[in-house]
């Protein structure tokens, strides 16, 4: 068996699917170094008279954009997904960050701000000003805001349905794939799970096991492909926050490499091939890890005649 | 098992795609990835990647970059590219810790040509236009050629707008001139050593034993112009009022070393003396196009692929890269409906690659536009925009070989192709790359490691050891494969290998 490849840290909120149409809006930002504390007193004060929405003893995170808009989320009460799932293939590169609608009340100054949906969610009062950009299924979808103005989001759907929470890569065939979810707040029970491969195929998956805190698979081998493992319920439509989501990786054999499970937010940027060096080391994208060794993915090679590695 | 006949493999030649998987040779691979060859007959896997960059913002979704050699440095020049905005940004990184830039930030610029000249950047954006429904690469509309110093300082247009007002004349303080009529100019010229079009004429009729003094002589409002030259003509006898059918000389020693003062008093000259002809100035551009590609030939800046023509070169002036002739400084590639897609010297003959045609010209010591027509070498074989392959931390192209990633594969090329292609033992894994994005193949080859490098469309990088004969039959293939999409290659430090990743 091979080591664990990457363990990564989520907050997700339970899937409860009370108080639907609560949250539905995803937000990505650039940089890491755009998301910082604030809690200055003196403007949220001046906030909460205006808006009724703010609290000047609180201190909240802000997710600053090009062009000078930003948002302000109470961690105590707004959902946050810090970090982006990775698909090498189709999702943008950034952090996402689940908001309840009701606490977008900032300016936009024209400078386009990117908002996600899951495909398939129903579109629901967008104020004019806002495009829509269509990605991949089982990706999110794009949409920007432009224009000048104060907007207020209200209405938005729910995330109905089942929703790609990670991205399972695979090179090739591999033996004693284990996954292992686990969610320290308890949110996994009932959960059912689908595998869909790149062709947007989905095909049921039954756990090895699976509990309220952890859910284990074990794949038999995989073509190649991205799959995505995708969970059922409604996904985000209650506030409330979970504890942390591990995601781990196991398996591979010898010459024929590891399940290689790795979560990136952003890996672009200039590397420099190493003589001698054993392993990749990566940027993240991350605040932390900024950066992440890991294994060199599935060394392999498979002869002609011996079928097999 | 009693009539099994072990197979011994002793060696490791490398992937094989070529027909069916069964017909793979025992020594060969049926598929592998991320294996690197070791001597001349084992393998292993290859060597990790760790980070150029030890900043606290690294650059990020990296498209393009080139090894860029400054007069003291080997550092790189790359850009980025945010999709939110559609805006390129070129940096220079210097090294693990230091990087300039942006120094150039255009909307659209989704790639850019460049050539190392003295030190200088001379960088050209251009991205690439469906077509037809080809993807066709080309200058930037109303975009041109620009340069960068090597010195963190913004890159500039290249070029230098013509001085504009009228220079006065008067006579000066007793001093040496041929008596008569002369018309008078002023060229510019930049940090960079491009003199500008003269401009600012004047006409004025100077008398013997008399020198010339000159007043209100143009200021340009570019702060890269560092100097300023006063032309003239020989004395002309019949005048016919064209101020520009003339031929401009630079007056020796009528030269303002800024670009401040306004008068030049008493400068004395006989006609015998104007012997630096700048009228082949009067028809150079201000400002360059911008093309999709930039090569080198016989020390002139050749530069390709406009946004308006396709199928033409400009070529510089030997030794002045900013010096484009508009009406001669040019070569044209038969109008077929493809690009220029590539170009370079070999053997001292000038190499035009379309995407599926190879033409030669051969600079004959007259202008560029007297070049053709040309030879035509291959009417199927061509280049993509970054498909022929640069060796070591040169830049160059070319050795005593050019070597191609053609549609048919990669071959190489003396003056003729050799065949059968270098990857003819992985034509169907190249048969199956999508031709019209082959503008994302990047080619390098470390001739010293002696290893090809070829970036895929697919964000894969294809390498080809070529330690035991850099022939179709001895050369071994293997993919390599990140947790990133390559999308650039540079090689630095000889044979350092730089890799570029992007979204």
């Amino acid at each position: 068996m091979g080591p664990i490849v990457g363990t990564y840290s989520l907050i997700l909120g339970s899937y409860s699917a009370a108080s639907i149409g609560t949250w539905a809006v995803v937000f990505v930002v650039d940089s890491v170094a755009e998301v910082q504390p604030f809690n200055d007193a003196n403007v949220l004060a001046a906030a909460a008279a205006t808006t009724g929405l703010f609290d000047a003893n609180t201190k909240y995170i802000r997710l600053e954009n090009p062009g000078d808009v930003s948002f302000l989320f109470n961690p105590s009460s707004d959902l946050i997904l810090d970090g982006e799932v990775i698909d090498r293939f189709s999702l943008p590169a950034g952090f996402e960050a689940r908001i309840p609608n009701q606490s977008i009340t900032e300016s936009f100054s024209g400078s386009p701000t990117r908002i996600f949906e899951k495909t398939a969610t129903e579109y629901n009062n967008l104020p004019i000003g806002i495009q829509r950009n269509l990605a991949l299924l089982y990706g999110p979808i794009g949409r920007e805001i432009t224009g000048a103005g104060t907007y207020r989001f209200n209405n938005f759907h729910a995330y109905n349905g089942s929703y790609s929470i990670w991205s399972l890569t695979v090179e090739f065939e591999r033996l004693n794939h284990r996954v292992i979810v686990s969610d320290t707040g308890g949110g996994l029970s009932g959960r059912t799970w689908t595998l869909v491969d790149s062709n947007q195929v989905s095909t049921a998956v039954t756990p090895t096991s699976q509990t309220s805190t952890e859910v284990i698979f074990d794949f038999d081998s995989f073509s190649d492909g991205s799959y995505y493992l995708v969970g059922s319920g409604v996904q985000f439509a209650s506030f409330q926050l979970g504890g942390n989501v591990t995601i781990t990786g196991s398996g591979g054999i010898n010459l024929g490499g590891t399940a290689n499970i790795v979560y990136i937010a952003d890996s672009t940027g200039i590397y420099t091939l190493v003589p001698g060096k054993l392993n990749d080391t990566i940027y993240t994208g991350l605040a932390d890890p900024e950066t992440l060794e890991v294994k060199i993915p599935d060394p392999f090679i498979k002869t002609a005649y011996l079928g097999e590695s | 098992m009693r009539d099994h006949q072990p197979i011994t493999l002793e060696t490791f030649n490398g992937l094989w795609r070529k027909g069916d998987p069964e017909d793979t040779p025992p020594d060969h691979f049926s598929d592998c990835n991320n294996v690197s060859f070791l001597g001349v007959a084992s393998f292993q896997t290859r060597p990790g990647v760790g980070l150029h960059q030890n900043v606290l913002a690294p650059l990020g979704n990296i498209v393009r970059m080139y090894n860029y050699i400054t007069q003291d440095k080997n550092t790189l020049i790359v850009l980025t590219y945010n999709t939110t905005t559609n805006t390129g940004s070129i940096y220079h990184v210097i090294d693990g810790t230091t990087v300039f830039g942006p120094l150039l930030s255009i909307v659209g610029m989704t790639d850019f040509a460049f050539v190392a000249y003295a030190g200088r950047a001379y960088i050209s954006p251009f991205s690439s236009f469906l077509t037809g429904g080809l993807n066709i690469e080309k200058g930037l509309q109303n975009e041109f050629l620009y340069v960068y110093k090597g010195d963190g300082t913004a890159a500039r247009k290249a070029g230098a707008n013509a001085p504009t007002g009228t220079i006065a004349i008067a006579n000066g303080a007793a001093g040496n001139t041929d008596p008569g009529f002369k018309l008078f100019g002023v060229v510019f010229e930049t940090d960079t050593g491009y003199l500008s079009p003269p401009a600012a004429f004047n006409s004025f009729t100077t008398s013997a034993a008399q020198s010339v003094s000159f007043s209100s002589i143009p200021v340009s409002v570019q702060a890269f112009v560092t100097k300023r030259h006063i032309v003239a003509t020989k004395t002309i006898i019949n005048y016919n009022g064209n101020t520009t059918g003339y031929i401009y000389y630079f007056i020796p020693n009528a030269i303002l070393n800024d670009n401040v003062t306004t008068t030049l008093p008493d400068i004395s000259f006989f006609d015998i003396d104007l012997l630096d002809d700048a009228s082949e100035l009067l028809d150079n551009f201000a400002e360059i196009p911008a093309g999709a590609g930039l090569t080198l030939y016989h020390n002139r800046l050749i530069l390709y692929t406009t946004f308006t023509d396709i199928s033409l070169a400009y070529c510089s002036l030997p030794g002045e890269p900013e010096a484009f002739d508009q009406v001669d400084g040019l070569i044209v590639a038969p109008l077929d409906g493809n690009p220029i897609t590539n170009a370079n010297e070999l053997r001292d003959i000038f190499y035009v690659n379309k995407r599926n045609r190879t033409l030669a010209y051969s600079d004959n010591g007259d202008v560029p536009s007297s070049w053709g027509p040309p030879t035509v070498i291959d009417q199927a074989i061509g280049a993509p925009i970054h498909g022929v392959a640069t060796f070591i931390d040169s830049g160059s192209t070319s050795v005593n070989y050019l070597i191609m990633a053609s549609y048919k594969g990669i071959v190489v090329f003396n003056g003729v192709y050799a065949l059968p292609e270098l990857s003819w033992k992985i034509a169907d894994l190249w048969n199956e790359l999508d031709r019209n994005e082959f503008r994302k193949i990047q080619f390098l080859n470390d001739s010293i490691g002696q290893l090809l490098y070829i970036v895929l469309p697919t964000g894969i990088l294809l390498v080809g050891d070529y330690n035991n004969g850099l022939d179709p039959k001895n050369i071994r293939w293997t993919k390599w494969e990140f947790n990133f999409n390559i999308r650039t290659i540079a090689l630095v430090n000889i044979n350092e290998l730089i890799i570029g990743a992007g979204l």
